[in-house]
């Protein structure tokens, strides 16, 4: 059974047209399903949970990128499918292959499962990254070395996928394979620094990765902030760790995984 | 798009290879083992073992012991070295410790300290002829200075 789970912003006057034809062409396809909504009154942890336990086996998120990023932590706890049809830009639809709109019904329709990885800090999880925008953090990997960013400037990431929701290409963002079975930690060093940025100077990023299945992350001085897939904020020290092939996905067949 | 593209078009750079990179600006301390290639162009303390191959830039400096497949040395080494193929030491590297490689190359102006063999294997495991594999292990020693 099929629960759409509808954010918030579907309300919106401009996207009823687009969720009129979405529900349609689900109609046509025989894959429409319960639709639960999201409103302030409702919680979406307890929508999805009761779905599950009536009987659903697969969510679908309708909404955008955030939508997406909201279910992840709920939907991983269970074995369950999750699809996405977006109805607004989207950065996660363009990674997973799945088109705007009532086209993504097709995809949905095709149901071509892949298991990714998942990450996990202290109760949560993430399909993306944890970035660290505080400096001095050390990061002790699989319980054998630590690594110690020198430059004052560095900024640190620990990615399943990459750092995706960054204003930069999305190719270049995508440091890492989500069905690795591994987590990697990238660490960057601005490309120019000082008078050297006012001259276009042309020297490349530099950059530091790290492969491991589990993460140890302290501030060097005091506690550091993370931000978990551009959303949730946590403080350190705290352990990461990744769930291999965690999360069955819907994709399509122009996906970037 | 081509009808001659691939079904599963993979634009992930990260999905068809596995690399470890140690930059310029990072210290790294402890016991690393790995099993993908790995560059290093920072600090390493302790040991760096990998079962690929492993690339050490002019601006790396280690105090470790070293192991890989082929490894390439351009920087600053103070620990032995074990390359299990091909051990490429280059004009600008500094080494102090002893070396052991299958196949050694060491360029004009490089620096070594340390004792020096070149582990050949034998002829079975190899299959090659005597002449480009002798069944003899090779070692030499090289004294304090630039290898001429």
């Amino acid at each position: 059974m099929y629960l759409y789970f509808y954010d918030s912003l579907t309300n919106q006057k401009k996207h009823l047209a687009e969720l009129h034809r979405v529900e349609a062409r689900l109609l046509d396809l025989g894959i429409n399903g319960r639709i639960e909504r999201l409103s302030v009154l409702k919680n979406a942890k307890e929508m999805v949970t009761d779905g599950i336990k009536q009987g659903a086996d697969t969510i679908i998120a309708v909404g955008n990128d955030a939508t997406f990023r909201r279910l992840i932590p709920i939907v991983a706890a269970y074995e369950v499918t999750l699809g996405f049809i977006p109805i607004e830009e989207s950065r996660i639809a363009k990674i997973l292959g799945i088109p705007m709109g009532e086209h993504a019904c097709d995809t949905l329709s095709r149901r071509f499962v892949q298991k990714v990885d998942l990450g996990k800090v202290k109760n949560s999880y993430f399909f993306a990254s944890l970035e660290f925008p505080d400096r001095g953090v050390k990061i002790e990997c699989d319980g054998q070395y630590r690594v110690i960013p020198t430059h004052p400037q560095s900024t640190v990431s620990i990615c399943n996928l990459g750092s995706i929701f960054e204003s930069k290409a999305l190719a270049a963002s995508m440091v890492s394979n989500p069905c690795d079975g591994r987590l990697e930690a990238v660490m960057r060093e601005p490309a120019t620094s000082g008078w050297r940025s006012h001259f276009g100077s042309s020297r490349s990023e530099m950059r530091s990765v790290f492969s491991a299945k589990k993460f140890r992350v302290e501030g060097i001085e005091k506690d550091s902030k993370v931000v978990v897939d551009h959303d949730q904020v946590m403080k350190t020290p705290l352990t990461v760790e990744v769930l291999p092939q965690r999360l069955a996905l819907i994709v399509g067949k122009y996906r970037m995984i | 798009m081509s009808i001659f593209q691939n079904a599963k078009t993979s634009a992930n750079p990260a999905a068809d290879k596995s690399e470890t990179i140690i930059g310029p600006s990072v210290k790294v301390e402890g016991d690393f083992k790995g099993e993908s290639n790995v560059i290093v162009a920072g600090c390493v303390h302790g040991t760096l073992i990998t079962t690929q191959n492993l690339t050490i830039t002019e601006t790396a400096k280690i105090h470790a012991d070293i192991g890989g497949q082929n490894i390439k040395i351009s920087g600053e080494v103070h620990g032995n070295i074990l390359a299990k193929e091909r051990l490429e030491i280059t004009q600008s590297a500094q080494v102090t410790g002893d070396i052991e490689a299958n196949i050694l190359s060491i360029e004009a102006g490089a620096k070594i300290e340390g004792r020096c063999a070149t582990t050949i294997p034998s002829e079975n495991e190899s299959g090659a002829s005597p002449l480009t594999h002798p069944s003899a292990k090779k070692e030499k020693e090289l004294k304090v200075g630039k290898v001429a």
